[in-house]
């Protein structure tokens, strides 16, 4: 590999996804790997790739953004390492492995002095600020406990606000108010890019990002 | 400027070259041809593969070949006197005749441009490039991913030759 495509996959994280993983983003993927906005709310449903996609923005930006932190939150600190894990095997398919001065199941800095992080919420809200990436994970909260899950993000919006620039909230809303509701939470704490994604009844492919009133336009015809 | 290298401006370079090749010591040849043992050890280490390589493509392409086939020759000796002192145990003279055996094929590798003792700088790894590559997606950042990715389509034809 030369300059200029290490360059070219420093620029565009799509290409970065292709040339260095080896994995072909779909559409939406493509969208959310090349988001530029502040905060982006990832309404997925399951198995739609929405971790990986989220593990190649972490992994991007600790490979390309010398001296960042990178955190990746969850209720748990169960689903919290899940993600962290997907980051890990997504650096093991790169063709030159960066050199690491930490590694374990929690964190790993780069010689770089890059950061990931991975924590239970608790713990991120009082240890770490100035993050350039938070991504937080859901998972099926919103399903299960839809209140604690929106108790959840608006706790790390007020608890990890100190100089975080990017924000990526995942999860899954089952339903349209309740994506209203997240949407509405996440974009009533600043006025950063929202971008929602649609999102579907377990099992069946994501097909679309939209913003603003498409993707709940969108989610209510699957629905109905 | 560079000095040149007195072998290679010697009358006699060919019979230098060839018993550089037959595994003379440094100091013999520096002293029968009138010369310093660093000009030839130089000599060696770095012209000679490339006069042979060059020899071959040229008028010296008999000369070249004619030490090619010496080198060859001298592969096939050594291997056949490992050969020998394995069947009756002569260690000692086994392991000679492997590092003998050795040497040629370094110089064979050579010959054949398949050794290439340069060092390799990767500069991807370097900080200074590490620097670079941030401050240009830094400074690109705020500008809509189009610009980017745009940036990033010709730089993937500028490596694939395209451009």
């Amino acid at each position: 590999m030369g300059a200029a495509a290490d360059l070219a996959m420093a620029l565009d994280r799509v290409v970065f996804t292709r040339e260095a993983l080896g994995l072909e983003p779909d559409g939406w993927q493509a969208r959310v790997l090349r988001w530029s906005g502040g905060r982006l709310l990832m309404n997925c449903c399951r198995q739609s790739g929405k971790s990986t996609t989220a593990a190649v923005l972490a992994l991007h930006e600790v490979l390309y953004r010398p001296g960042c932190l990178v955190l990746l939150l969850s209720p748990s600190m169960r689903q919290s390492s899940e993600l962290f894990r997907k980051v890990t095997n997504l650096l093991s398919r790169l063709e030159t492995r960066p050199t690491l001065t930490e590694d374990n199941r929690l964190s790993l800095i780069l010689q770089s002095g890059s950061r990931v992080v991975s924590l239970p919420s608790s713990e991120a809200t009082v240890r770490f600020s100035g993050a350039s990436l938070i991504i937080e994970d859901t998972g099926d909260l919103h399903a299960v406990d839809h209140g604690a899950a929106l108790r959840f993000e608006l706790g790390l919006l007020e608890g990890t606000g100190h100089g975080a620039e990017r924000r990526l909230f995942g999860g899954t809303a089952v339903y349209p108010g309740q994506l209203l509701q997240r949407r509405s939470v996440l974009r009533g704490r600043g006025n950063a890019a929202l971008v929602g994604t649609v999102s579907f009844v377990a099992g069946a492919a994501a097909v679309g990002v939209g913003h603003s009133g498409t993707a709940e336009q969108r989610h209510h015809d699957h629905r109905s | 400027m560079p000095r040149r290298c007195s072998v290679c401006d010697h009358p006699e370079r060919h019979s230098i070259d060839e018993a550089l090749v037959s595994g003379a010591p440094y100091r013999g040849i520096a002293k029968r041809f009138g010369l310093s043992e660093s000009a030839v050890y130089r000599h060696k280490s770095e012209h000679l593969p490339a006069h042979l390589l060059k020899a071959k493509e040229v008028e010296e392409a008999a000369q070249a070949d004619d030490l090619l086939d010496q080198v060859r020759n001298l592969q096939t000796h050594a291997l056949d006197i490992l050969e020998s002192a394995e069947k009756v145990g002569d260690l000692r003279t086994a392991l000679a005749a492997i590092s003998q055996a050795r040497g040629n094929l370094e110089l064979l590798g050579k010959l054949a441009g398949e050794l290439d003792e340069r060092p390799v700088v990767n500069v991807l790894v370097s900080a200074e490039w590490a620097a670079i590559r941030a401050t240009i997606v830094e400074v690109l950042g705020p500008y809509p991913s189009e610009v980017s990715s745009a940036v990033s389509e010709a730089l993937l034809e500028l490596e694939a030759g395209q451009r």
